[in-house]
């Protein structure tokens, strides 16, 4: 009798629910381990996240520089427009200022030349004329129906020996500009000459849970190296270094450059090499050496400046190209071979930091930034970044201000 | 808190301590779903190795995402649907259901027969499954051994609803006409 296609489909069903398949030895494990590292980096990004948004937060709270509130507070209507176009000065030790009837007087508190009234402001020379700098501080003409020179006007003069209102805006001003003349510049461009250290936790229980663990470009068919799970591999430290560029607006800034890594690795391996003929698998102790080269890019707020100390938080990312991967292979029977091959695809990384810096000059500092980098799989030859894909580094090096 | 296997017997237990991330509950689930679940995966990937990454992520997103199971339905069931979304995802990165929807021509065939089927065991069929062209695979899955609906295929793979209906119609013809070469052989 025919089957119906609903028959069938029912009838495929029910044989195939029942089917089951054993696992491989060993998959318990590996989705513990799994569980335990994903556990460990949500903890750890999560800590890191909460601590650099935290830092973040205070900072753009503590308000280290920012224009005195005193100013925006005290100016009067009418003369805020010309307020707004005054450029801020040096500390003159004579400063001039003009009344605000136009006759110039000299006042021994204020240190900038305010544009008058709107009456006199078009006869008057530009602010920018009148306060070139530092050094020389210069008379304002009085409009022509002032005064003549030396008398003072009335109108501003204070009575019973009291600040005009005038006399206290400017004070306030000078004040706060005076104040953010001391502070080093916020806008600018650094240099970094920068080396990584790292903390590695590894505890050599690798989980090669991914099916392949080749090496390098055109090497799937021809040549695969597996590290055998269970032998305890050995890392040594990543060596980094960098330059960087470093562009700061106001509190914020983004960074980039360029930096290195060398990385250097020992393990026990299964090898299949298809230079041979035929093609042969052998257990082989590896020495492996491996080079990156990256373009980090770095976002950074500044948390707390002052002359000489800065304090930031920093986010960003890397992305890395492989080069120069070097195998030596020393099978069982001691034969010792060689494979130098190319490495495909990038590595790419984010990371999350803090930093400080001590500016020793006036135009170079030392810092140190702690950071949090979490390396994603990106199918590149077994390293430490495997085993280990979040790492606490301790980025530190010199930097210069132009 | 060690608690002996008889703890663990009842379900909702299970379930309990595995949401209290209670590792010994947890391999207990491992143990007594991996194979149909591994099962499960093969059918889709085709690969073993493959089928074998699909369980260890499966397992853990299980794990991770116990607080979300609400209890409605069964913990089978629930597990199921996130096996498939994790051997689709595999299917996903691995690109290999770009192409694989295009429609073929195929040829007319015989009508099939009712007793075929009970001369075959289970794991014939399954192999039969799992070595169909993966367009077809990943439909016939779908639909007859998950049971969901065109609409939901069509959303889940980014295929109309008509391309679901017709890899659905050629798949059931593709395992038709193998099992019937292979009743043949046997004969």
């Amino acid at each position: 009798m025919q089957m119906t296609d609903k028959e069938f489909d029912e009838s495929i069903r029910r044989m195939c629910e029942s089917v089951e398949v054993a696992p491989d030895a060993g998959g318990w494990d590996r989705i513990e381990k799994a569980m335990v590292r994903r556990s460990r980096v949500t903890w750890a990004v999560r800590g890191f996240a909460a601590a650099a948004v935290a830092a973040v937060v205070i900072g753009m709270f503590i308000s280290p520089e920012g224009d005195s509130p005193v100013t925006a507070e005290v100016v009067p209507v009418g003369i805020t427009d010309q307020l707004a176009a005054v450029q801020p000065v040096v500390v003159s030790p004579e400063p001039v200022v003009p009344a605000l009837s136009g006759s110039p007087r000299r006042d021994p508190v204020s240190a900038v030349a305010v544009v008058p009234a709107a009456s006199a402001c078009e006869e008057e020379m530009p602010v920018a004329d009148v306060i070139p700098g530092p050094a020389a501080p210069q008379e304002i003409p009085p409009s022509d129906d002032e005064q003549s020179s030396g008398t003072e006007n009335p109108d501003v003069k204070p009575a019973s020996g009291e600040r005009s209102l005038e006399e206290q805006i400017r004070e306030a001003q000078y004040l706060a500009y005076a104040e953010d003349e001391e502070k080093p510049k916020k806008k600018g461009v650094s240099i970094d000459a920068s080396s990584d250290m790292y903390t590695l936790f590894g505890s050599g229980n690798v989980s090669f849970s991914r099916r392949n663990m080749s090496g390098g470009s055109g090497s799937s068919a021809d040549f695969v190296i597996k590290p055998l799970n269970g032998e305890y591999p050995s890392h040594s430290f990543p060596i980094s270094a960098g330059l960087g560029l470093r562009f700061s607006f106001g509190r914020f800034g983004i960074g980039t450059g360029v930096n290195y890594t060398y990385m250097k690795s020992s393990y026990e391996a299964l090898v299949y090499d298809n230079d041979y003929y035929p093609a042969k698998t052998y257990q082989a102790s590896v020495d492996q050496s491996l080079h990156y080269i990256g373009i980090p890019v770095t976002f950074l707020c500044d948390i707390i400046t002052s002359d000489k100390l800065s304090f930031y938080a920093s986010a960003g990312g890397v992305v890395e190209k492989g080069f120069g991967l070097k195998y030596r292979l020393m099978s069982r029977d001691g034969n010792i071979s060689y494979k130098s091959l190319g490495v495909d695809g990038l590595q790419w990384s984010v990371d999350l930091g803090l930093g400080l810096e001590y500016r020793f000059l006036k135009f170079m500092g030392v810092y140190l930034d702690p950071r949090l980098t979490y390396y994603f799989y990106c199918d590149q030859p077994y390293s430490i970044r495997l085993e280990q894909p979040l790492q606490l580094n301790l980025n530190l090096g010199f930097r210069f201000h132009l | 808190m060690p608690f002996d296997d008889a703890y663990y017997q009842d379900e909702a237990v299970l379930v309990g301590a595995c949401m209290k991330n209670d590792r010994k509950a947890q391999r207990i689930v491992y143990e007594k779903y991996a194979p149909r679940m591994l099962a499960l995966c093969m059918r889709y990937v085709g690969d073993r190795d493959a089928a074998q990454d699909v369980l260890q992520d499966g397992f853990v997103t299980v794990f991770g995402k116990m607080g979300s199971y609400s209890g409605e339905g069964s913990f089978e069931g629930w597990m199921r649907r996130i096996f498939v979304n994790q051997a689709l995802m595999k299917l996903r990165k691995s690109d290999v259901l770009k192409d694989a929807m295009d429609i073929s021509d195929m040829k007319g065939h015989e009508p099939f027969q009712d007793d075929v089927l009970d001369r075959l065991q289970g794991e014939v069929i399954y192999d039969l499954i799992s070595s169909m062209p993966v367009g077809f695979r990943t439909v016939f899955n779908l639909s007859v051994i998950e049971g969901f609906s065109h609409q939901e295929i069509a959303l889940k793979l980014g295929i109309s609803e008509g391309a679901s209906r017709s890899q659905l119609s050629r798949a059931r013809v593709w395992l038709q006409e193998r099992i019937t070469k292979m009743e043949n052989r046997c004969r």
